[in-house]
């Protein structure tokens, strides 16, 4: 997806100064924001997609929250704020969801379906249509200290 | 067909006939008539194969068309549920089994999720049990292969 066809489907990213990736039709948002660039996250497991046994195979926000909170992210931060620790925005509408960004070491990224990952982006830019809401962003805990 | 037939008869314009006897020269008839038909056979079959040609050219260009604006308008989307009911997708489903050989130039250039209409198109699921995209795609660029489709 050259990055005028970028901004035309994403017109809050146009002129800004973000960063793609290669395109990659082996993963997608989920797989991304969970750190796994070796699969395509969606139920059921078929046609080469993975979904982690053991869950609900619909795409219900509820269900992919039960996952993400499985992977640390367990803390729902407010979507307006900056998070402080590693986290993962949920888009959708009707209780699905749609789409995924991550956020980690200060930056947000996200895997745009089949074609790049985009990087230095703010998470808001992603509301279009076809993702709906960032509806909840859930974080990692904040490391304790040692004494 | 039928007029294509009588057109080439008609054009035809070289007649060689001798008549030797009265039997013989039924024998001539029948020959000139025979090389008629099969001047007229040959040019159905020109014809036919040229349309052939028009005909794949015309269903390769719709395909190309229906891919580019399948890719424009779904690339970005997470679900393959969702990219699969766009009307492109499901318009080269409909194009039937002329679709396949064209599906799996595209798989093997231009990787992307066309198993939902490769299993739908061929019946069968030579990809069932990979474990990711890019080996499903191996998986059905292989049975191409084996079936000389690519």
């Amino acid at each position: 997806m050259p990055r005028d066809e970028v901004d035309r489907v994403f017109p809050k990213l146009k002129g800004k100064d973000i960063e793609l990736s290669p395109e990659d039709f082996n993963n997608n948002c989920l797989a991304f924001a969970l750190g796994d660039k070796n699969n395509w996250w969606e139920p059921p497991a078929q046609y080469g997609f993975y979904w982690p046994p053991g869950f609900s195979e619909d795409t219900t926000i509820e269900t992919v929250e039960e996952i993400i909170r499985l992977h640390g992210f367990t803390i729902e931060t407010d979507p307006t704020v900056t998070p402080k620790t590693d986290s993962i925005a949920i888009y959708g509408e009707h209780g699905q969801w749609k789409h995924f960004a991550r956020f980690a070491d200060g930056i947000w990224s996200s895997k745009l379906g089949e074609s790049h990952d985009v990087e230095r982006i703010d998470h808001l830019d992603l509301e279009i249509a076809d993702y709906g809401k960032c509806v909840k962003i859930l974080s990692r805990p904040t490391k304790k200290k040692k004494k | 067909m039928p007029v294509l037939c009588e057109h080439a008869y008609r054009n035809e314009q070289t007649v060689n006939y001798r008549p030797m006897s009265r039997h013989g020269s039924k024998w001539q008839e029948f020959n000139d008539i025979s090389a008629k038909y099969r001047q007229a056979a040959k040019e159905i079959k020109r014809h036919s194969s040229e349309s052939q040609e028009t005909s794949n050219q015309e269903i390769e260009t719709e395909f190309a068309y229906l891919v580019d604006r399948w890719l424009k308008e779904t690339i970005h989307l997470s679900l393959i549920r969702d990219k699969i009911i766009n009307p492109a997708y499901l318009q080269i489903i409909a194009m039937g089994s002329t679709a396949v050989p064209l599906i799996l130039r595209e798989l093997r250039d231009r990787p992307s999720h066309w198993f939902v209409a490769l299993q739908a198109l061929t019946k069968s699921n030579p990809a069932e049990g990979a474990l990711n995209p890019r080996e499903a795609r191996d998986k059905w660029l292989t049975w191409g292969e084996e079936n000389g489709l690519i």
